[in-house]
């Protein structure tokens, strides 16, 4: 033994003299090369259409140029300003050397926009100034303020110096309900405008409800599909798909037909006399309607993970539970449903992580207190414009999952995942 | 609205208290061939007497209050006095506001945010 | 009250069918008495696992009565009827712990947690797994499962153990050192054990009585010695070890000795145990060891020609391939004695044996 470890130690070589670990990693990296070869056209396709998109779109959360590349003389005196004093006649001068050629150059409401995203009702302030702009004499400060009386306005300065700051937290602060100001930093938005916070709760509420509905709807059926014998099961898992081969448009559309107020649910209960037909219950365009909608969607998601792990548990575990003393019930929850975790992991997540980002069916079903979140950053990808607000709204969903998924990770392990 | 209510005969009546009412323009592109034409065109359609011929076929308020005073019945049911469908009747025109792009452009977002806010309470 | 005499478990006239068409199990009664190990043997599909799962109380019989006890038992839920079972696949709870996997069946029993500990303690150590408490069933060998799964079917002390095909899954050396453990165990503990098997080494090396199945009827009960000296049928006498069958028609029987002729035309001596009438066709059954190659006539012994075929060297014997009478598949064990390796390939001979060694039974087509 004192020998073996006292002597140098000779590199095992292979026929040819070449080093063994040297020729086991050429031999390797070929297969490594085929094996990545064959990722390459999917990866790129990933990432041209996926990834640098996401990335792109996520940097506009909090990456803005609009203002100082077009309004440069005045980015670079807003810099130097404190935001507190009285802003300087360089600053105007700066201000109307900007506006001229932002006119000049038709940029000018690009500009307006983004500060009026900061301080509402100054839009017009600058298409208008900048249209008198080139008229204007010196002391530029004087008769800036004669065109409009807001110029004097410190805040609009400060919008300003906020805006023409390139990389910002002012969206996710805006997405967060609060507002990013020079001199106070992160404040608390008006309370009237108030929204996003409580519609990301709302949307977790919404989302762990449709969970959990899954959940119970779907794992009695798993557990139907994964015990009946194979004609029956069959059958049923041709039920359990078929609304998945159905357009998503045409299914919530159809539970527009069946709930609204003068639907066939209330027709039948006003028929059978559960309700009076002048008190029909609405259970659409709000949100009972997003959720039994969402639910129906969703089911599926939640069914084939669950069953696909119920398929490997074979019967002789209940069976050998029930020769043990449990009785059915007994031997149901302490042997069965365990082993099936992993599928309720996999289906709870699934179902929660799409329910976060649904937008089409609370869209249509939603009515006032049934939108989303989806709904919102919609709203500012098409409407409003806003894209750098709906990145960070997006932004701040995006990183909601990924703490779901590491906590998830934490408390079940992903390995133990399995989605079919 | 007025062909479902006048020529339909459907049980609507118009509410015109504080209506928002909004202009209609002519734009001539710069650099246009025919200019003149043009021109004549914009005079001739806004004239007293074409604005209020045009009362006759929908109710669309005529922009001179000159024109107010010539509007005739409907063009296909002479019972039909058009004046008094007018936005811009007397009557009508009261408590009008006219819409304001320059505020929505300042404040829309603003006041969707607001409203929306509402809307979730 | 049970009287020594009378049977533990006791099968009485009972049939099942599953599609209402055709019977898997066809009319078995059976008893088996307290304390016996009994193995129920027979080729797949034959109907022995149906009457382990009717035992276990999984599934129901469709005619008769199954009696544990002195009582019928046809009603009582599986998890009333306190039989321990050893499934095929052992079906440890993966989601638990050995320990836990053996406290299940106490626990359900509301027994007090440190009688638990003990009981479970003192299974695991008598299966020498004590070290493993604390593991799951992945992290153990297939061995080892099996000795978990055969602890967690007696800790509870059930009176009666049900095994299906446990060993299955061991390889073979493994597979005959939990023979002996399992029958160790029999013994030390005097549970009833109804062992379910299609290894026919096994059942001989474990039971005290075994029933043969085939076609959903018991073809022949009997302890291992009977069973493999005295089969009563031609299945039975094929199942149970090595057997050379020739078949032929039976011209006399007088005093138990039936006259047969072959079917190529000798005529030999055989105990008659399973024949019919005089002209009714029968099968000869006759052990390879109780051949012996290049016979002297005598009293009592029956002789045909043979040719030799095809050798083997196993040490111990020499398995001995021959042509006898149209059968070329005709084996004969040669005991490895001096003297006795002057045989060839192409040499013809003769090979003779006791007529009590060899018995007519009930005539089965050749397959």
């Amino acid at each position: 033994m004192a020998d073996s470890q006292t002597a140098p130690l000779e590199p095992i070589t292979a026929a040819d003299g070449t080093p063994l670990k040297k020729k086991l990693a050429q031999a390797l990296f070929r297969s490594r090369v085929r094996a990545v070869s064959l990722v390459v056209p999917l990866f790129a396709f990933v990432m041209a259409s996926f990834v640098i998109p996401i990335f792109a779109l996520m940097w506009q959360g909090v990456y803005n140029d609009r203002f100082s590349s077009h309004m440069p003389n005045l980015t670079e005196q807003l810099t130097m300003w404190d935001g507190l004093t009285e802003p300087n006649e360089i600053m105007y001068g700066a201000l109307v050397a900007d506006l001229t050629t932002a006119r000049a150059n038709r940029t000018i409401g690009r500009v307006a926009t983004r500060v009026n995203q900061e301080y509402p009702g100054t839009r017009s302030l600058f298409t208008s100034t900048a249209r008198k702009a080139k008229k204007l004499k010196p002391p530029f400060k004087e008769s800036v303020i004669k065109t409009n009386k807001k110029w004097d306005n410190i805040e609009v300065w400060q919008a300003m110096k906020i805006t023409s700051q390139d990389l910002t937290p002012g969206f996710y602060a805006t997405a967060l309900d609060g507002r990013y100001t020079v001199d106070q930093g992160f404040v608390r938005q008006d309370e009237n405008r108030q929204i996003y916070v409580k519609l990301f709760w709302r949307t977790m509420l919404i989302s762990a409800t449709v969970m959990g509905l899954c959940l119970l709807l779907g794992y009695p059926v798993a557990y139907l599909l994964a015990t009946l014998p194979l004609r029956t099961s069959n059958l049923l898992m041709i039920m359990v798909l078929l609304p998945f081969w159905t357009s998503l448009l045409v299914r919530t559309t159809a539970w527009i037909a069946i709930l609204q107020s003068q639907g066939v649910i209330n027709d039948l209960m006003v028929y059978i006399g559960i309700t009076a037909d002048d008190a029909r219950f609405s259970l659409i365009y709000n949100m009972t309607g997003t959720i039994i909608a969402m639910t129906h969607i969703l089911l599926p998601f939640m069914i084939l993970p669950l069953y696909s792990v119920m398929k490997t548990i074979p019967p002789s575990y209940m069976r050998a539970a029930r020769s043990l003393g449990a009785t059915p019930t007994m031997a149901f929850i302490k042997v069965y449903m365990p082993q099936t975790i992993p599928g309720i992991g996999a289906g709870g997540l699934l179902v929660f992580i799409l329910a976060i980002g649904y937008y089409i069916t609370p869209a249509l079903v939603g009515g006032q207190d049934g939108q989303l979140i989806s709904n919102m950053i919609a709203y500012h990808m098409q409407k409003s414009l806003n894209w750098s607000l709906a990145a960070a709204l997006g932004g701040i969903l995006l990183a909601g999952v990924l703490v779901l998924y590491w906590a998830y990770d934490k408390v079940i392990g992903i390995d133990n995942m399995k989605l079919g | 609205m007025f062909n479902a209510k006048n020529a339909e005969g459907q049980s609507f009546e118009m509410v015109w208290d504080g209506q928002i009412y909004d202009l209609d323009l002519w734009v001539i592109p710069k650099g246009s061939k025919n200019k003149e034409a043009a021109l004549d065109f914009v005079a001739f359609s806004t004239a007293t007497e074409q604005l209020a011929a045009q009362a006759s076929w929908i109710s669309y308020g005529p922009a001179r209050a000159s024109s107010e005073a010539r509007i005739g019945t409907f063009h296909s049911d002479d019972s039909i006095n058009m004046a008094v469908h007018m936005p811009t009747a007397a009557g009508n025109f009261k408590n009008a506001l006219q819409n304001d792009f320059e505020f929505w452009a300042d404040n829309a977002d603003q006041l969707n945010e607001r409203f929306n806010a509402w809307l979730s309470k | 009250m049970v009287q020594a005499n009378d049977p533990f478990v006791s099968f009485k006239g009972v049939q099942k069918s599953y599609d209402g068409e055709t019977l898997v199990v066809k009319n078995l009664n059976l008893d088996i008495a307290s304390g016996e190990f009994l193995t129920m043997l027979g080729p797949s599909g034959s109907g022995k696992t149906t009457c382990l799962m009717m035992l276990a109380g999984f599934e129901t019989a469709t005619h008769g009565d199954i009696e544990l006890g002195g009582r019928p038992i046809n009603n009582i839920p599986p998890h009333k009827r306190g039989i321990g079972m050893v499934f095929q696949n052992y079906a440890l709870f993966p989601h638990m712990t050995v320990g836990e996997n053996l406290a299940f069946p106490l626990k359900v029993r509301n027994m007090p947690t440190a009688e638990v500990e003990d009981k479970v303690r003192a299974v695991l150590d008598m299966v020498q797994m004590l070290a493993f408490i604390d593991r799951k069933p992945a992290q153990l060998s297939g061995g080892q499962q099996q000795r978990i799964a055969l602890a967690r079917a007696l800790v509870f002390n059930p009176e009666l153990v049900l095994m299906d095909e446990p060993l299955g899954a061991l390889d073979k050396q493994l597979r005959e050192h939990m023979q002996y453990e399992i029958k160790h165990i029999h013994e030390n503990l005097g549970v009833t054990v109804v062992y379910v098997t299609h290894d026919q080494s096994e059942a001989l090396t474990m039971s005290n009585r075994i029933a043969v199945f085939d076609d959903g009827i018991i073809q022949q009960l009997a302890d291992p010695v009977t069973l493999y000296e005295k089969p009563e049928n031609a299945f039975v006498a094929q199942f149970i070890g090595e057997n050379n069958q020739l078949h032929g028609t039976v011209q006399s029987v007088s005093k138990n000795i039936a006259t047969v002729k072959l079917d190529a035309g000798d005529v030999v001596k055989a105990l008659a145990v399973n024949v019919g009438a005089v002209g009714s066709r029968t099968t000869l059954s006759v052990r390879p060891e109780r051949c012996v190659v290049t016979a002297k006539k005598s009293a009592g012994t029956s002789s045909l020609d043979a040719r030799i075929e095809e050798l083997i060297y196993l040490g111990d014997h020499i398995r001995c391939r021959m042509s006898v009478a149209g059968d070329d598949q005709f084996i004969v064990k040669v005991p490895n004695t001096s003297g006795q390796l002057g045989l060839e390939i192409g040499a013809l001979s003769q090979i003779g044996w006791k007529n009590d060694d060899c018995r007519a039974l009930d005539f089965k087509e050749p397959i």
